[in-house]
Order: structure tokens, then sequence, then C-alpha cells
């Protein structure tokens, strides 16, 4: 048995980790599930065995397909999924792999790449949780026919896969690929029950299947739903809660108002959503330390902002801070000057956002103009009131000057994705919340690659490209960041996106809640949530 | 039973008043589906579905067919029956509208149930006007009623589920399961609900009451030293009751039909609700079934209203 609260497996995990010199860099990273929680619980009480913790989110999950992943928001659907089907690695808060269903995924090169499953695991129908489901549930997502979002990067290798053994498969990649485990923790995590999947005949018919924490109890779609215990789960004593409830509260201020009042433990948003109730009786915030960053999409392939300038103009004409008030109708924001935040060890201080300058900004609208393409932009996001206000305020703040025109379209926030993602139906498109920035992949490269998934304004630098593949490639940390300097240089050079806000991922908590462990930017770790004797979180 | 002709008659003739509007409304939603942005089955299949999915779903579904055939498709589906199943999850739809609106009912009855002491608190104030509780009831009415029920809403859970947390702020049990806790849960919503009603209905009430209380019968009555409490009741109650019962079956459609502010902000699992859910992730099926309902009940509601003026006063034919 491990236990994450044990620190004399974090001394047997690096022990092991240090056989040779290279695999170490890598082994480090992803061995051992076990010491994941250490950091983040050991400051909290002993964990208690019972209760019940109940987690209200916005929206809730179509079907309980594990290739349809989605995200990193806590709270969310990727938390449903992973209570049931647990992840087969994770990314911890340090952006380290670790083991989660799986005991270890590991690379001598970052090319071929070894994962270990653990012995004896099955799935709740009593089916094995081996090389083969794993591989099955793999060759169903790079199927285009299942619609995963993970398609075209699980069909990159899954030819390539081979079943050692039972409980160990070797993955060639085509290309070596550092960040192979953050990719397959965010994007492929999940196993299901091979029976399960095939006994379904559509997705909705999918029966939720895993070898997760819990199983999944009684489900009111799109009300709540509530999952007891798996006393079958591998890393027994876990789970320690007896009862995991998830509900659905579309409204922030009546999400937050159930937490304050204790009808439910947890709530994920910003600072600014909670306010003054982050100081009620009973509740406190919990940061996940992972920066993100507000930003906007330019549509780089028609209209406006194919000019260079006009998105120089755009940059300098508006003051960040004062937009991120706007927004969050909170003061204090500073303005991020780069991709990465200052805390980032991929920082680079050399390669700067334009900052704030309307003289400029005016210069460059009116040479637009005299060039034939005047400044005339539709700005899309979607209808909430944050997200209106912010709209509101570039509106009126980019109509303070001459030769600019612009029109804000509010849609549904379902429909932002098709509007601006699939139709490219805009100039500038803005997105609720924030992309984790530090280097996490596969947040940056979906963000800046030619072909991310996160690339709405269908940016396109193969000098881009080459940069983030480059940092993908190499093991070695100094070569890592001069790939990032680049990354830098070039989104300081090209200005792909406009970057308005930084800022890090809350959870609002009652405070007798234990056991958080956030994994791949904020998805928690279910199995070591408890519920306290007595408040065991402090403020 | 040549007593129950009149009320069989006009119920079928309001019934079929009520087709043409069934038919608006319901072509209405299926034609505002198509003028919404994106697709149907561009939600359901997600970002990375390709043109082709998205095109073989939507046949699939009959979106690609024109309006009117679309339309037609759907009544005749209803005509047997069959509202089909609700795109994500696939349940049937009949399911999911009985099971909310079961929801919703609970809800708007307890709220019109409520706001009937608006009725004794109108008689007595309509019976000692310009009294302190005249004054005070009248001006607490005029706040009421300028104050729209969002704001309520936010303020009344922030006063009993934050500070005072005697309610909960969110949350559901059905009544089967455990009646407690759907009493406990339904409070919140209910007292919101009913609040701007009851305002209206006392104000309506109060002045009708007021009106017949100058009238020659009612002076009569008084000379003949009736007690005020039995004038009130015998002789001014049922003339202000066409008025009231106006208001009411006004309130009880307000209610059904407004009640998706108060459900989606204390997370009850209603019909408004779900209509906005559906809305935003244009459910049609789910939708059009809703708006139907919706359409149904206001009928019957308003045939009952009239039914209920030729059962108060039988000066008032229900033909």
């Amino acid at each position: 048995m491990t236990d994450a609260f044990d620190v004399n497996t974090t001394a047997t995990s690096a022990l092991r980790a240090g056989r040779t010199a290279r695999a170490a860099a890598v082994a480090l990273a992803m061995l051992c599930a076990s010491t994941a929680a250490t950091a983040y619980a050991a400051t909290q009480a002993e964990p208690v065995k019972g209760g019940e913790i109940t987690i209200v989110n916005g929206s809730d999950i179509k079907s309980w397909d594990p290739a349809v992943t989605s995200g990193t928001f806590p709270g969310g659907p990727m938390d449903m999924l992973d209570a049931v089907y647990g992840f087969i690695v994770y990314t911890d808060v340090n952006g380290k792999v670790q083991g989660g269903m799986a005991e270890s995924l590991t690379s001598p090169d970052a090319k071929v790449w070894t994962l270990k499953l653990r012995p004896g695991v099955k799935f709740t129908d009593g089916t094995a949780y081996d090389a083969e489901a794993v591989k099955f549930n793999w060759d169903r997502a790079a199927d285009p026919a299942t619609l995963a979002p993970a398609q075209a990067f699980v069909a990159s290798w899954n030819k390539s896969i081979k079943i050692v053994d039972p409980a160990t498969l070797e993955i060639t990649l085509a290309n070596p690929d550092r960040n192979f485990g953050s990719t397959l923790a965010q994007l492929a995590p999940f196993i299901a029950s091979p029976a399960a999947l095939k006994a379904a005949e559509k997705k909705t018919d999918i029966k939720p299947v895993g070898a997760g924490a819990f199983l999944l109890d009684s489900w009111n779609q799109g009300v709540s739903m509530t999952m007891k215990r798996n006393p079958g789960y591998w890393d027994q004593p876990r789970p320690y809660l007896d009862t995991l409830k998830f509900v659905v509260i579309p409204e922030t201020n009546s999400r937050i108002s159930t937490v304050v009042q204790g009808g439910a433990t947890m709530m994920a948003g910003y600072p600014y959503q909670f306010g003054s109730n982050a100081e009620a009786a009973g509740v406190t915030t919990h940061e996940i330390p992972l920066p993100g960053l507000y930003r906007a999409y330019f549509n780089q392939t028609k209209g406006t902002f194919t000019d260079r300038r006009a998105r120089e103009a755009f940059y300098e004409a508006l003051q960040r801070p004062r937009l991120m008030k706007a927004y969050t109708q909170v003061e204090g924001y500073i303005a991020p000057t780069n991709y990465f935040t200052k805390d980032s060890p991929f920082y680079d201080a050399t390669y700067k956002l334009p900052d704030y300058n309307p003289q400029h900004a005016q210069e460059l609208f009116n040479a637009l103009a005299k060039d034939g393409k005047p400044f005339d932009i539709k700005i899309v996001t979607y209808s909430n009131s944050d997200l209106k206000r912010l709209g509101s305020y570039l509106q009126q703040s980019l109509g303070a000057y001459e030769n600019v025109s612009v029109k804000l379209e509010l849609v549904d926030q379902a429909m932002l994705t098709p509007t601006c993602k699939a139709q490219g139906n805009f100039d500038l498109c803005v997105d609720g919340g924030v992309l984790v920035s530090n280097g996490a992949e596969p947040i940056i490269s979906n963000l800046l690659s030619s072909k991310g998934n996160d690339n709405w304004g269908k940016y396109n630098s193969p000098a881009m490209d080459k940069a983030l593949a480059s940092a993908n490639a190499t093991m070695d940390p100094a070569a890592v960041k001069a790939a990032y300097g680049e990354v830098q240089k070039i989104v300081a050079a090209d200005l792909p996106l406009y970057i308005f806000g930084s800022e890090t991922r809350h959870l609002l908590i009652r405070n007798n809640t234990g056991g958080i462990v956030p994994s791949n930017g904020g998805i928690l770790q279910k199995q070591f949530l408890f519920v306290c004797k007595e408040a065991c979180t402090t403020k | 039973m040549t007593g129950l002709k009149p009320y069989a008659k006009a119920v079928s003739t309001r019934i079929l008043a009520g087709i043409p509007v069934f038919l608006l409304v319901t072509f209405g939603a299926t034609a505002l589906s198509s003028l919404a942005p994106g697709s149907a089955a561009q939600l359901i299949l997600g970002d990375n579905a390709t043109a082709e999915q998205v095109a073989a779903l939507n046949s699939a579904y009959g979106y690609d067919l024109p309006l009117w055939e679309r339309y037609l498709k759907w009544l005749g589906n209803l005509l047997q029956g069959d509202l089909g199943q609700t795109l994500f999850s696939q349940q049937p739809v009949l399911d999911v509208v009985f099971d909310r609106a079961a929801v919703t009912f609970e809800i708007a009855f307890l709220a019109m149930a409520l706001s009937l002491v608006g009725i004794p608190a109108a008689m007595y104030t309509a019976s000692h006007p310009g009294g302190i509780a005249d004054r005070f009831l009248r001006s607490l009415s005029s706040l009421l009623l300028a104050v729209p029920t969002f704001v309520i809403v936010v303020l009344l859970s922030y006063v009993f589920a934050i500070v005072l947390r005697w309610l909960p702020a969110t949350g559901w049990a059905n009544f089967t399961d455990d009646p407690i806790a759907n009493l406990w849960y339904v409070a919140l919503p209910v007292i919101c609900l009913s609040l701007h009603q009851t305002a209206y209905l006392y104000r309506v009430a109060r002045n009708e009451m007021i009106t017949v209380l100058q009238e020659d019968f009612v002076q009569v009555a008084r000379a003949r030293g009736l007690s005020l409490s039995y004038i009130m009741l015998r002789h001014v109650l049922r003339p202000s009751m066409p008025q009231i019962l106006t208001v009411m079956g006004l309130s009880l459609t307000y209610m059904l039909a407004g009640s998706f502010v108060v459900e989606s902000y204390f997370a009850v699992p209603g019909i408004g609700w779900t209509v906005l859910t559906a809305v935003k992730s244009h459910d049609i099926p789910l939708v059009q079934a809703i708006l139907s309902l919706t359409v149904v009940i206001f009928v019957i509601v308003f045939m009952l209203v009239d039914i209920g003026y030729a059962i108060i006063d039988p000066r008032v034919t229900v033909s």
C-alpha cells in the first residue's frame, strides 16, 4: 500500500529514479503516484474515512465517453470522468507527470515510452484493467468516428503501441516528445472497461464502468449526480469519502451562495468572483498555483488583424489593467509583459508585449485607414455579465480613437467555440477564464502552434512551430529554456494573441475539506479528498 | 345534463381557438432554431467533428430539411404522441418534460396558494381604508411591484441563505423522496415567486372591494346592521371575484411561464431551468415540447378562468 502522506515513498521513488543520468530527468518527473499528494496534503489534517463532499459546477457531461475530454477547469466534466475512470497519469502542480491508474510512464529518450500498469487492478465489472484494455481505449480514441478531441494526438502514435505483457505497454512516437506524458494526461487519460464500451451502441448508452475511486450511484442529467466509493479501488484505504456528489448550478452567484451557506463543499472560480464571500464563516479559498492568461484571439486569416499594425495598435490603444478592472470589477491587476509570467522559469524580460501608447496607436489607426485597411472590427464574446462589461469597455475605449469602428457581438457560451473556432466569424474573439501558461504542455502548443486545438485565430508561423517542436523534443533544460525564449521572441514580434491579464484559479471551499490535490491544472484527485472533523484548512 | 352543455361548448370553443396559437408558437420555435447561429449537430459532436460528420447528423435529425417540412414532420410525430428524444441525453422528451413540469407546477401552485394571503389582507384594508394597515400594505405592495423578481431573488437569497442561513441557497429534493427536505428547498423559490403576485393580487382585490363597498346593496346591508365581516364575505367578496380570478389566472401563467429566473437562480430543476439549458444547447425537440406544454397550460388556465366567471356570476354565459 502506498500512502500519500508517507514521505518514505518519496525517498524510495527518488532512489529508483536515479539509475541512469539521462533517464533520471524523465523518470523523476514520471514516477510514483503516491508522492503526488505529499507536498500539498501533508500540511492538512489526518485523513478521515467516511463523509460526503459536494462539488458544484456550471455544467454537466453529455455522456460517459472516456475519450471525450475537455479542459482543466476544476469541478467540470473532467472531474466527473476522473471520479469514475481515474487518470492513467496526471500532471501535478509542479508540472511533473505522476502515475495514477498506471504505476509509471517513463522514457529514456522521449521517443520510446513505457507505461507500466498496476498489477491486479480491475474495472468495476470485474474485467482486467490491463494493457489490452488500455490499447482498446486508445485505438477507439484514434478512430475519427469517436470524435475524440484527442483524435489527432492519439492517432499519431496508437499504431505503434506494443503490448509487452499484460501490465506493460511500449509506445514509440514518430518524434521525441518530452511532454508526451502531460499531453496524454490532459487529452487521453481515461480508460473504461472495453466490455462496457462495446456494449454501447451510441455515446449516450455508455455505462460508466471504470476502475477509479468512485462508482456512479445516480445521475439526474443536467441536475446532479451521486457517486459512492469504489470498494475495490486499488489504492486502499482511499477513497476516503463514502459519497461524492456533483451538482449543476449554472449561475455563478448561486454556486457561491451554496458553498458559503454549506449546501455544497466546493466550487472553482477566480477571487474576483468570490469577493467578500471568501471571508464568510466556514469557508476559505484554495489557490491552484498555476498562472493562467486571460486572452483574446486575433483572427489572422481575414479582416483587420491580418495586418500586424492593427494588432500592435490594439495593444497600444488600451490600458490592460483598466480592461481587467472592467472585466472583474477589481482594482490592482498588472498587465502581463510577456507570454510567460514573471514567476515562470522561462520568463525572459527581453521580449515584451507592446505597452499602452495612445499616440502611437492613433498613428497606426490612421496609417491603416490611409492604406485602405480601416480598423473596422467585430468583437465576439459570450453573454455573461463579466464579458459583457469587458466587451463594452473595449467598444467604448476604442471608440474614442479616430478611424476606428467596433461592433460587439454576444453569443451564448455554448456557441462561442462554434462561432469563433469552427466558423472563424470574428476579428477578435474573447473567451472567458484563463489558460494555464507557464510552459505547461499541451496548452502552449495548442494555443500557438499552427495545428493547435486552441489556436482559434489560425495563427500560422513556421518559426513558432519549430520553436515549440524544439522545446518538446529536447530533454536538456537549458535547451528547453532557449526554445521557449524563441517562443517569447516570436510572440512579441507577431502578437498572435491579445494577452490582457493573468490569474490563478481558486477553489472556494468549506474549511473542513482536506486532501486537496490538484492535477492537470485544476482537476482534483478525488481519492484524496476527505472531510475533517473540524476546520482544517486555513484562509 | 343540459346544464353542462354550455360548459362543453365553451371548452371546445376555447380549445379550437387555442389551436392556431399552438401552431404559431411551435412553428416559431422551429423557425427560431433555424435562425440561431450554429447547429445542434455541431454542439453535440463537439469541436473536432468534420463538416461531413456535422452534415450527417443534421441529416439524421432532419435539420437539413426545409423549415416547413421539418415542422410538419414534428407535428405528425406529435399527433402520434412521439416528441422524440432530447438531443444530448437521448432521453424521451415527454419523460423529461413531465419530470421537470412536476417541479414547476409544485412551485407555481404553492406560490399561488401563498399569494392568496393578499385576498384577506385586501378585505381587511378595504373595510378599513386609510388605516395604518391600509397605508402600510399599500406602500409595501407598491414596493414589491416596483422591484423586479430577479432583484427579489438575489435579496432574499442573501438574507435568508447567506446572512440568516435559515433556508438553502440552492438545491432540490423530490416531495416523494423526502417531503420535509422538499418543503425546505422549495421555500425560498416559492416566496420569491409569490411576492410580486401577492402584491398584485392584493392591490387589485382591495381596489375592487372598495368599489363594491360603495354599491347600494352593500349600503343596504350595512343599514340592516349586518356585521362588517359578514358583509365582506357575503356581499363584497363574490362580486369582486371575477377581477380577482382574472388576476389569479394571469398570476398562474406568469408563475408557470416566468419561473426561469427563480429556477435558474435557485438551481431548481423545473421547466424554466430546462428551457434555458435547452435553448443554450439547441436542444430543439425539448424546446418545442416545453413551448407546446406552455401553450396548452395557457389555454387551459384561461378556459378555467372563463368557466370560473360563469360559476361565480350566473349573469356571465360561458359560451
